[in-house]
């Protein structure tokens, strides 16, 4: 994509200190809310196929440029992410209030996990990258992936995480990017790996039926809990997700951070 | 990348990955409701990779390793990992684990027992012990290294021990000594926190150290201001993220190192108190130079760097001098705080000792020497080459703790020790790495008397330079025996004449000392497959062997055993019966008898309990009057190091001219042994890639680091590319006036080299390309130079394969 492909119209200046919502963050917030109506995750298999017409419509929303990051795009990010989920309010809000909120069936929380495997070793590894990625050390990465967005259906997950400048130090490309891949096929050691990795949780132990579920994972490096429980997860996603303090509720386990426990002593132990 | 080559490579990823093996194809998702990490235990241990020495805390699920979470206890990594480390738990579990001693019968390798593979070493040692070496890595740990040191040199009478380090950071460690009179570094990773300026000297930290490499960099995203700058012969992924970068032709590094030396004198802005009070001045002798040099005075260093002008720099190494300056100014500037960070592009160099020292000189030049972010450190690419092969002394010239074979009163000293007869410890320095193939590879009538090579954990059928003519030759020779335990089959175990099957790993309990002298410990976690079996075991067993087929020397002076170990009752334990060795805990045994040694050279180590409860100590360590062990950060530093005095702020307590002062060297600038010519034109640079690690026998079995870095490349400069007529994945034949490579061209990737010169990384045991490069090493550190040799490339004649 060139960059004037990529520049958007916004004008992000603010006048006598009153905030202007910035076009940048409505685009985020269109996107997020046309990819709620039109149904987001594709199907786990489907996730990386080629599908129709990959003629980019004029009336979508564009991507924003490295300048326009440079201007405080990442600075915008929890406010266009508190925009999104207003906007998933804004369509649930009645029923909030006075119905059960959604619920994920089993067949949605089944096919959110096994995408999610695909891409992880085990429940814990960085996910791989699906797509080629710029081999020379640059933040390219958080241009899609600061907050995420949808187009033509496919996700670019938010990170999970604060941003690390070197993305390449954890994230690499699923498959190369390099030319002649076929050469590297024929021989060298063999690839069929013995390992079995750890298995996703997939549901958090509540104290009573209506208690709010603790948090069955490890929150290191998964502080960001809307990447995959967000607005534009499918499956794990939250049914409140206009709640923004998801720690109030879901206790993170000391034990999964593997946070030293031998100070704190047995739990329920007399001080 | 435009979006039309971003939509066809989506196309081919998801073709692919349908081929490939996929390890997330083996695991169903669980039922609703369930909680996998029951049932899973975490135990902490270092890294298997590199010398950053990150702590991983390793999930285990009935008897097998399940996930690998990063240790958020860790100061080194500080809960964060690269992605070999995230995957270290897969190291384990390739497919074609070596899981029985092999012996070669009429050109095949056969299974046999590990008794009938105990006599046949015992016997190759027998008929010529003199003949035998020890070669191993610093993926050795601490007590097998240890072990394998006193075998050798206890054992064995002789001083044939080497490793895998000395071709890694042999060089670093001559620059320590010629410069502190003592090996490894005064400063440590809390540089990377505090540093206003980080300067990588021929170094890639991004691909190659990416956990320090980030606890550097993502102080930016936490809004302080950096400065990174990149001293260096390519363009890498490090340079993208570099404020500056300062290109210079191959070799030419001594020259920026002098003038930036000559502008601080020059302009006065160099550290008059510092030096005046803490430095002083030394140079090559003019006819047979050696590692001490000698003394000169401030006036004729002085005058002999003064020839190194910006002028003269440029024109030697391509380097603008308005950078010299810049790089000047930046060092003249004491408000600032400076950290330079070198690995292989410093060591791997024929003037490796003469560039290490003249970094250190341009530190202490500056004073920017002895605050935490200001100061040098080299980094290390084997978990333990600091702790084991530097500390313990797995070379030829070493003895346990720093001490040297050298010395009368060190020789002494050990044989109290290990309670061996005076005179047990040869006083002749066996040869150095190179030099030991170089003879495995002579008939014995013509110099070739090494003739048997015992190998473990390392892999130099791939690693040595020039391989045909410093190993393959070897096993075209009659009477050359190689032994190799390994973990996988390799280049070299394929070459070998008995294969052992090791353990690896959290298979056995181990300790490695990693790159800013930091001491790590772990216990065995999951049983090795099959009949594998530790490395410190088997050298154990061997010198048992021996010691029951009446070889004199493995008894000590009261005709023990040499490894003679007992348990709390007193009673003998049998450690060389496998089925015995876990009865007593033979790794704390080991590294207590080894922990005598560390006091000569002020590297105290504390009792091994006090490593099980910490995430590594950095040595240093000593006791303080309430019982605990305390750390030193910064050595030579008053408050830091305990061994400094009050008072004197400074103190090089094992300065080589006695006076408590450190070295600042001049080196001319010399040409390298191999130039780019007419006939081969271009210089050939080797190195490393972040997916893999070294000659990638654990790596290339992990799918996704295997699927991320599938095969080895020739990086090219587009222009010499176009003007050869070779397209983006060409084949493409180098040449050196030692052997070629076809390999698989590719342009603006990884890295992008300079017109003139390509780039080759060594990881794939398919592409040699040890088959091409020099053998060629630095006069004081005998560490061969893999960075500059001279070849030719062409595209690769019509029906040429990889």
């Amino acid at each position: 994509m060139s960059d004037e492909e990529q520049r958007t119209t916004s004008d992000t200046t603010s006048s006598n200190g009153a905030r202007v919502v910035p076009v940048v963050a409505s685009a985020v917030l269109a996107v997020a809310v046309i990819g709620f109506f039109t149904g987001i995750a594709p199907a786990p298999d489907a996730a990386f196929e080629l599908r129709g017409s990959r003629e980019v419509s004029s009336d979508l929303p564009r991507a924003p440029s490295h300048a326009d990051l440079a201007a405080g795009f990442a600075a915008q990010a929890a406010e266009s992410r508190q925009l999104a989920a207003f906007g998933a309010m804004a369509r649930e809000g009645r029923r909030a209030l006075t119905e059960e909120p959604p619920v994920a069936t089993a067949e949605e929380i089944s096919g959110a996990l096994a995408l999610r495997q695909q891409r992880r070793a085990y429940d814990g590894a960085p996910p791989r990258v699906p797509h080629p990625m710029t081999q020379t050390g640059s933040l390219d990465c958080v241009a899609c992936h600061q907050d995420g967005f949808v187009l033509e259906g496919r996700v670019a997950r938010m990170m999970s995480h604060e941003t690390y400048a070197s993305c390449s130090q954890c994230h690499v490309e699923d498959v190369h990017s390099m030319p002649s891949a076929e050469r590297a096929s024929v021989g060298g050691p063999p690839i069929d790996t013995q390992f079995v990795g750890l298995e996703a949780p997939t549901s958090g132990p509540r104290a009573w039926e209506g208690a709010p579920p603790v948090i069955p994972h490890a929150t290191q490096m998964r502080e960001r809990c809307d990447s995959c429980h967000g607005v534009l997860a499918e499956g794990l996603r939250t049914s409140h997700p206009w709640r923004q303090s998801c720690t109030q509720c879901h206790a993170p386990s000391a034990e999964y951070d593997l946070r030293p426990l031998a100070e704190l002593g047995p739990i329920g132990a007399a001080p | 990348m435009d979006r039309r080559d971003f939509l066809r490579q989506m196309a081919m990823t998801a073709a692919s990955a349908a081929v490939t093996g996929s390890v997330e194809a083996q695991r169903s998702v669980v039922p609703l409701g369930s909680s996998p990490r029951d049932g899973v235990t975490w135990n902490k241990a270092p890294c298997r990779f590199c010398g950053t020495g990150c702590h991983v805390q390793v999930g285990v699920r009935q008897g097998r390793i399940v996930a690998i979470q990063a240790d958020p206890q860790a100061e080194v990594n500080k809960g964060h990992l690269c992605v070999k480390g995230y995957h270290v738990g897969l190291a384990p579990y390739g497919p074609d684990r070596l899981t029985r001693p092999l012996l070669r019968r009429n050109g095949e390798l056969v299974p046999i027992s590990w008794d009938q593979a105990l006599d046949v070493i015992a016997e190759r040692i027998q008929r010529n012990p003199a003949g035998f070496a020890l070669y191993g890595s610093g993926q050795w740990t601490i007590p097998e290294g240890y072990a394998g040191t006193k075998f050798v040199k206890a054992g064995l009478g002789t001083n044939n021990i080497e490793a895998n380090a000395r071709l890694c950071m042999a060089s670093a460690v001559t620059g320590f000594l010629a410069t502190y009179g003592v090996d490894e570094p005064a400063s440590c990773f809390d540089d990377l926190d505090r540093c206003d300026v980080m300067i990588c000297w021929g170094n890639n930290p991004a691909e190659m150290h990416p956990v320090l490499f980030s606890r550097f960099l993502d102080r930016r995203s936490r809004g302080e201001r950096t400065t990174l700058v990149d001293i260096g012969t390519r363009r890498t992924r490090t340079t993208g993220f570099a404020d500056h970068y300062l290109e210079f032709k191959p070799h030419t590094d001594t020259a920026i190192a002098l003038g930036v030396m000559a502008l601080l004198v020059r302009e006065g802005t160099y550290d008059r108190r510092f030096v005046e009070n803490h430095c002083a001045f030394r140079a090559p002798q003019a006819d047979s130079p050696t590692l001490q040099g000698e003394a000169i005075d401030f006036e004729a260093w002085k005058a002999r760097v003064a020839e190194y002008t910006p002028e003269r720099v440029q024109e030697i190494s391509g380097v603008p001098a308005r950078e010299i300056r810049r790089l000047a100014e930046l060092f003249g500037n004491r408000d600032l705080r400076i950290a330079s960070f070198w690995c292989m592009g410093m060591n791997q160099h024929t003037a490796g000792t003469a560039i290490n020292s003249l970094v250190h000189g341009v530190h202490l030049l500056s004073g920017h020497w002895g605050r935490e972010g200001d100061g040098p450190s080299s980094l290390t690419g084997q978990p333990s080459a600091c702790g084991t092969v530097r500390e313990v002394g797995t070379l030829v010239h070493l003895l346990p703790g720093g001490t040297l074979v050298a010395k009368p009163e060190h020789r002494a000293a050990a044989e109290r020790r290990w309670n061996v007869p005076a005179g047990r410890i040869s006083d002749r320095i066996g040869p150095h790495t190179v030099e030991m193939f170089r003879r495995f590879c002579l008939p014995a009538d013509q110099g070739g008397d090494i003739d048997t090579i015992w190998v473990q954990v390392t892999n130099p059928g791939q690693t040595m330079p020039n391989a045909t003519e410093y190993f393959d030759r070897s096993r075209e020779l009659e009477g050359k025996f190689l032994i190799v335990s390994d973990v996988y089959p390799t280049l070299t175990t394929r070459a070998a004449d008995l294969v052992l099957p090791s353990a690896m790993w959290v298979e056995k309990n181990g300790m490695f000392g990693n790159s800013e002298r930091r001491t790590q410990q772990w216990f065995k976690m999951i049983e090795p497959p099959g009949e594998a079996r530790d490395d410190c075991w088997q050298i154990l067993a061997v010198a048992r062997r021996l010691f029951d087929r009446g070889f004199e020397t493995m008894r000590d002076a009261d005709g023990k055993f040499l490894f003679h170990m007992e348990d709390e009752r007193g009673r003998e334990v049998p450690t060389w019966d496998f089925r015995r060795y876990y009865d007593i805990n033979v790794d704390e045994r080991l590294f207590e008898e080894y922990r005598g040694f560390s006091t000569t050279k002020h590297k105290n180590l504390a009792p091994y309990g006090e490593y099980v409860r910490a995430r590594g100590l950095r040595w240093p360590v000593v006791e303080t009057d309430d019982g605990t062990w305390r750390e030193t950060r910064y050595r030579f530093v008053e408050g830091e190091d305990p061994f400094v005095p009050q008072g004197d702020g400074f103190q090089f307590y094992h300065s080589t001219s006695e006076d408590d002062r450190a070295q600042i060297w001049f080196h001319p600038y010399t040409p390298p042994p191999e130039v780019p010519d007419e006939e081969y034109p271009f210089w050939l640079c080797t190195g490393r890639v972040l997916e893999h690690w070294h000659s990638g026998t654990m790596t290339m079995r992990i799918p996704p680091l295997r699927r991320a870095m599938p095969q080895a490349y020739v990086e090219l400069h587009r222009d010499d590319a176009r003007r050869l007529g070779i397209a983006q994945g060409d084949l493409v034949r180098i040449e050196s006036r030692r052997g070629h490579l076809d390999i698989t061209a590719w342009i603006d990737g990884r890295g992008q080299p300079p017109r003139g010169s390509v780039f080759v990384p060594f990881f794939d045991e398919r592409l040699r390309i040890n088959l091409v490069t020099l053998h060629e090493y630095d006069p004081f550190s005998k560490q061969p130079d893999y960075k500059k040799c001279a070849v030719r490339i062409r595209r690769a004649p019509r029906g040429a394969s990889t």
